[in-house]
């Protein structure tokens, strides 16, 4: 088990639910290497001081569910910068060049992709998923939170200004 | 020799990663389409060398639309974009005869490399 960048798990049932490995172990990589395939930037793990795992304002959040067996959602949260930078690297534009509807799309298309590796990763042991399309939240300073009996990992991601806050949450079906 | 290539992909930055990777190394983009049925139509009027084309699309998704463009060419080179990793999907991909497959995320190595496979 990672000792670093998760805030408190919490689990209903853990035979229900994606396992804890999985949690903080492979999607913190499938995470860091997603961003790093499509950007070519580094991301390190940080740890989370807050409780709910949300210690720094986000204005775009990208969420995908994977349902199934279990039923997963992931959400990414970000600055307004941090979107416009993951975006000029994913695509060369400049920074001048790069409107709402970009950073919206980038950050769905990055949720896509993460929960993409998740789905195929699971497959590998025998448990399929579908995936819903992914969505975008936008607003200065919003949280994605869950109820109490939802486990939620969540994993704080940096590199130079760019601040990441990705969650996975696992629901029993 | 660059290859003339039509992308068909609802999300404008997908479209915008592979168009640059794509000029990079000397290809054109000969058309832009943001779902399946604008992509037939475009594939009718432009006769592209290669076709990149994403699965899950609104009004007309990636399989009918390769249904679609086979019938017009049964020899047309279609790659196929996912995010997902679905062997299902895959499958019946490649009963419509697609062979080749590039899988987000994916990087200029990656995207260069599956279109000499159309070769």
């Amino acid at each position: 088990m990672s000792s670093t960048g998760y805030s408190s798990l919490q689990f209903s049932d853990v035979g229900d639910a994606i396992n804890v490995e999985f949690s903080n172990f492979h999607f913190s990589n499938i995470v860091k290497d997603v961003i790093h395939t499509v950007t070519g930037l580094e991301l390190s793990e940080e740890n989370i001081s807050s409780e709910n795992g949300q210690d720094f304002a986000c204005q775009i959040s990208s969420i995908i569910m994977l349902v199934g067996y279990t039923n997963i959602m992931i959400s990414l949260s970000m600055s307004k910068q941090t979107a416009s930078t993951l975006v000029a690297f994913m695509t060369g534009m400049q920074y001048t060049e790069i409107d709402d509807a970009d950073l919206h799309d980038g950050a769905a298309e990055l949720a896509n992709m993460i929960a993409g590796q998740v789905k195929a990763r699971l497959a590998q042991g025998g448990r399929h998923l579908s995936t819903l399309p992914a969505f975008t939240i936008k607003g200065n300073n919003h949280d994605i939170l869950h109820k109490s009996k939802i486990s939620c990992v969540s994993k704080k991601f940096r590199t130079g200004d760019v601040l990441l806050l990705a969650k996975i949450f696992t629901m029993r079906s | 020799m660059g290859k003339k290539v039509l992308i068909v992909d609802d999300s404008p930055v997908i479209h915008i990663m592979l168009r640059k990777t794509l000029e990079k190394y000397g290809h054109t983009v000969c058309g832009d389409a943001k779902n399946g049925k604008e992509g037939v139509e475009l594939f009718k009027a432009l006769s592209p060398d290669v076709v990149f084309m994403d699965i899950t699309m609104p009004v007309m998704d990636g399989l009918e639309a390769v249904r679609n463009i086979k019938q017009v060419n049964s020899d047309a080179k279609i790659i196929m974009l996912s995010a997902m990793g679905d062997e299902e999907i895959m499958s019946q991909a490649k009963e419509l005869g697609v062979f080749v497959f590039l899988k987000k995320p994916f990087n200029d190595y990656k995207i260069i490399s599956v279109l000499s496979m159309t070769e």
